[in-house]
């Protein structure tokens, strides 16, 4: 069993009093623990479908080439916000939150984040960016899970335990994502609503005669065992939550991070959460005829931007904004040339965004390249592999070593400056 | 583990149980009673050729003083477009009824691979008008069972698919790639190991299907020759470097489509991915080297051979030596639509939509979002993959039990048993007496429960738990099964006693309570 099994968060000397005196040595940690076991939360934010890095972060040093390429898409000069100290972007008219956000250096943008050799399949790039990988056989477990597996070998079995009550992750939503697939097992429990109820488990038999039915029917035991006993915990956290702020009603993304926000504030030390919002695939009337800065992406970017606002401010009044790091990640980005649907096809690279009171906050990388009379075949050219901006969040933020991010994310990977 | 061979053994209840599980949303009483003692044959002949499909049109639910301009409880079918948000009932409307439809289903393979295409040709509803709506589901459902091909064809230029996927808004000037990737990334090739369509193949398929619009009064497809890409289209080496030939014309457009498909279904990986997906549709998730082999390209040479025809492709499957291996006995979940309409069908909860369309509308509105808690709401799949379940390798089947979801079925099935749900002034119940009664020797409590078991665990229930099931619940510590024997048939004696019918009831909850919530219910 791994060290972190252990000591997460935890005194050493804590230990004999709960294992009662006995089996004294078995349970004593081989090293104290390290600056590394801290309590740092990541929240990651799906936006699925593939959200438009051009119309999102504008690139106003090569504007002319972006207006060219984007007829009838192109988002006007006047609508969009400025940032102090990058007079070369400008931020799309919805992210006024993000702006915000950006002022007090608690938002970091990195520009044209991808992958090398792209793919355009929503679902093999979605893949992709869960598994930390781009191998086709190493598409069938997710980075996270592969970090949990590693800390937590022995998970599912024995957990919770008193060294960790919690569940390792938190996916909102009723789909488990692949992100949280261990090598095992799932590594992650999905919740809805803050709460599970709960009846009974117990089965009718032990011996199936079929060994598919009884693959199946160790999957709802084990299920059902975890979410019994990790209800209670949910539940609790919910109940000791602080007093909130008003989150809007009817945007769903900014539902699941009032629901983080809640669990962290009142006590859950689960370090990792998902949430996700869809609808980016916007083939089509992604801009209205009338105003570029309407229309289906600008809905979805005012969701996002008004989610996450309101969870940061959220966060910073209950105090645990210190604790939290946000990450937003989306399959890829979108054509540089529009589609004359006023929309645009799948692309490559695309900003990512991170969140969070730790961070220094700025523009990390250049503005994308647009040439001078951009064709349909054009895309954006990558800057940052996703697998650096993984290790550093891995190393910085999440402490894990080299050996650690190493099996993680396979050989290859470098964190990148500037973040933290 | 044997291959497509025809199924040799002893066809009795557990293997018809078996095979009625998969092909129907669960076995009714009456599905029982319908098909015990005939043949596999028999059995597979009539699932594979269903009835005319004779379930009553949607109805208004949502207006009752008529100011739609359809009366209440009248179909809306046909009737003008008044505005969005009266199209937006009929869509809910519609959503209903189709649970409804799977609630009373005929005892065929149709509703099953309806919605195996649905899941297949992935598009949601919410965002539609209700008319292309009506014809696309209806697209789907009178092709179940009929050829895959020519069921491409019609979906490509399906009115709601056209929008859905934007090929309506592509043309020669303004291609839009969207259909075009998904025809072949989604619909026919598949991102398997042998899925190696290039790029270019997706601009050149966008290229070809250039020009068709939806004419919304007519609600049907329209081919405008004038938006449609005339010059020639050259395919990658996946393809045999195929050429479509540019045409001009009324017809450029239709026979360039023939050509598009000719060209995509001359490539075997149709055939073998397709075939894969009715693979995991009936049997089970994992396919490995040698059920590759043995099973999928076996079926697919079938379904090449039968000119991509539906039929002898599940005939094959659900009369081999494959699908009734032991060892696929409850290897699949049931999806949370098996289980909802199951649960439905199974203890008969609900008589038919004829009878009074508030009161049932009401009761499919709370099944749909019942379902939508555990993860599948018709006409929303979360993606144009379909619901991740039966795409997202490795875990399959297993995503549709977790944490959020398996509470979500324990709470269901529960509420069910013991309160029932209370809409429109009539309670939606299991009538766990009329269960009982439906079994062969209820009297017997011993019996009583095995055959319960049987007809509602697709697993075999070794014995030695019986005993003990049996004295806690229906005999309350008692070691007599008299006791029981005797309480049922004072209750038979006097039905209307409500103390004789209290004692029976109370065991019979409290049984069907547990073996609903039981881990193996959720498998089928």
């Amino acid at each position: 069993m791994k060290r972190a099994d252990f000591i997460r968060n935890t005194g050493a000397f804590f230990i004999p009093l709960l294992a009662g005196g006995m089996k004294l040595k078995a349970f004593m940690p081989l090293h104290l623990p390290s600056e590394s076991d801290n309590e740092n939360i990541l929240v990651l934010v799906q936006l699925f479908g593939g959200n438009d890095g051009l119309n999102t972060i504008v690139p106003l040093d090569i504007y002319r080439n972006y207006f060219n390429a984007r007829k009838g898409l192109a988002l006007q000069e006047k609508d969009l916000l400025h940032l102090q100290g990058y007079e070369q972007v400008g931020l799309h008219p919805s992210l006024s939150h993000f702006k915000e956000l950006f002022q007090e250096h608690q938002l970091s943008i990195i520009q044209s984040v991808g992958y090398p050799v792209p793919d355009f399949s929503h679902f093999r790039s979605t893949d992709i960016w869960m598994a930390g990988a781009v191998d086709e056989r190493s598409l069938t477990n997710g980075w996270i899970g592969r970090l949990l597996q590693q800390r937590y070998q022995q998970y599912p079995s024995g957990y919770p335990n008193l060294m960790n009550p919690d569940p390792l992750a938190v996916q909102l939503g009723t789909t488990p994502s692949l992100v949280f697939q261990g090598t095992r097992t799932p590594m992650a429990i999905n919740i809805s609503n803050g709460e599970n109820i709960f009846q009974s488990t117990a089965g009718l038999t032990e011996s199936t005669g079929s060994l598919f039915g009884q693959k199946r029917l160790d999957h709802v035991l084990s299920t059902a065992r975890q979410t019994q006993q990790y209800t209670t915990v949910i539940s609790k956290a919910m109940k000791m939550a602080g007093r909130q702020l008003e989150y809007p009603e009817r945007n769903s993304l900014a539902r699941q991070l009032k629901t983080v926000a809640a669990l962290i504030s009142g006590g859950l030390r689960t370090r990792i959460y998902l949430v996700s919002y869809d609808g980016f695939d916007t083939h089509a009337q992604q801009v209205t005829a009338a105003d570029s800065s309407r229309g289906r992406h600008a809905d979805l970017l005012a969701d996002v931007d008004q989610a996450i606002g309101v969870f940061q401010k959220d966060l910073r009044q209950l105090k645990i904004d210190h604790k939290v790091l946000g990450m937003t990640f989306s399959e890829f980005g979108r054509r540089i040339v529009a589609n004359d649907s006023l929309g645009t096809d799948h692309g490559t690279a695309a900003p990512m965004f991170l969140f969070g009171s730790k961070l220094r906050g700025g523009i990390i990388g250049k503005n994308p390249s647009i040439p001078d009379q951009a064709t349909k075949e054009d895309n954006i050219e990558m800057q940052f592999d996703f697998r650096n901006i993984y290790h550093t969040v891995l190393e910085k933020w999440m402490g894990a070593d080299p050996s650690e991010i190493n099996s993680i994310l396979y050989p290859g990977s470098s964190p990148i400056n500037g973040i933290f | 583990m044997k291959g497509l061979q025809s199924f040799n053994g002893n066809f009795g209840r557990r293997e018809l149980l078996h095979l009625l599980r998969r092909s129907l949303f669960a076995v009714s009483a009456d599905d029982l009673a319908a098909f015990d003692g005939k043949s596999l044959q028999a059995v597979v002949d009539q699932l594979v050729s269903p009835i005319e499909f004779d379930q009553p049109l949607p109805v208004n639910d949502y207006d009752q003083v008529g100011i739609s301009g359809v009366p209440y409880g009248r179909p809306w079918i046909g009737a003008p477009y008044q505005n969005a948000d009266d199209d937006g009932q009929r869509i809910g409307s519609f959503r209903k009824w189709s649970l409804g439809v799977m609630i009373n289903q005929d005892r065929s393979l149709r509703e099953k691979m309806s919605l195996f295409w649905h899941n297949h040709f992935s598009t949601q509803v919410s965002i539609a008008q209700s008319e292309l709506i009506w014809k696309h589901f209806g697209l789907l459902r009178s092709s179940a069972l009929g050829n895959f091909k020519k069921l491409c064809r019609a979906i490509t230029i399906d009115p709601h698919m056209l929008r859905f996927l934007n090929g309506e808004l592509n043309t020669a000037l303004a291609p839009n790639e969207n259909y075009g990737r998904e025809l072949q990334e989604l619909f026919c090739i598949g991102k398997g190991p042998n899925g190696n369509y290039k790029e270019s193949d997706v601009k050149e398929a966008a290229r070809v299907l250039t020009g068709w619009k939806v004419d919304l009064k007519t609600a049907t497809a329209v081919f405008h020759p004038e938006e449609h890409d005339t010059s020639d289209k050259k395919f990658s080496s996946f393809y045999n470097n195929c050429i479509i030939r540019g045409r001009k014309g009324p017809e450029g457009g239709p026979q360039e489509l023939d050509d598009l498909l000719d060209m995509i279904f001359r490539n075997n990986e149709t055939a073998n991915f397709i075939c894969r997906k009715i693979y995991r549709w009936f049997v089970n998730d994992l396919i490995d080297d040698k059920i590759e082999a043995e099973v999928i390209r076996p079926l697919a040479d079938l379904l090449i051979k039968e000119n991509y025809e539906i039929r002898p492709v599940l005939r094959k499957l659900l009369t081999s030596e494959h699908f009734f291996d032991p060892e696929f006995r409850g290897s699949q979940f049931k999806s949370p639509l098996e289980f909802a309409v199951g649960i439905q069908r199974e203890f008969a909860v609900t008589s038919n939509l004829h009878a009074d369309h508030a009161v049932q509308y009401s009761m499919l509105q709370m099944l749909a979002e019942t379902t939508a808690e555990m993860g599948q709401l018709y006409g929303e799949p979360p993606n144009v993959a379909g619901w991740p379940a039966y795409y997202q390798a490795p875990a399959f089947y297993e995503l549709w039990i977790n944490s959020s979801t398996l509470p979500k079925r324990n709470e269901f099935s529960s509420t069910l048993v013991d309160f029932g749900f209370n809409r429109e002034g009539r309670t939606f119940s299991i009538d766990v007496i009329k269960f009982a009664r439906s079994l062969r020797n209820p009297e017997d409590p011993g019996k009583l429960i095995s055959e319960s078991l049987e007809r509602l665990i697709a697993l075999q229930i070794p014995g030695e738990r019986l005993p003990e099931l049996k004295k806690q619940i229906l005999l309350t510590g008692q070691d007599q099964d008299h006791y029981w024997t005797d309480a049922w048939k004072e209750y038979l004696a006097s039905p209307n006693d409500p103390g004789k019918r209290n004692i029976i009831e109370t065991r019979l909850k409290k049984l069907y309570r547990y073996i609903l919530n039981t881990p193996e219910y959720q498998l089928n």
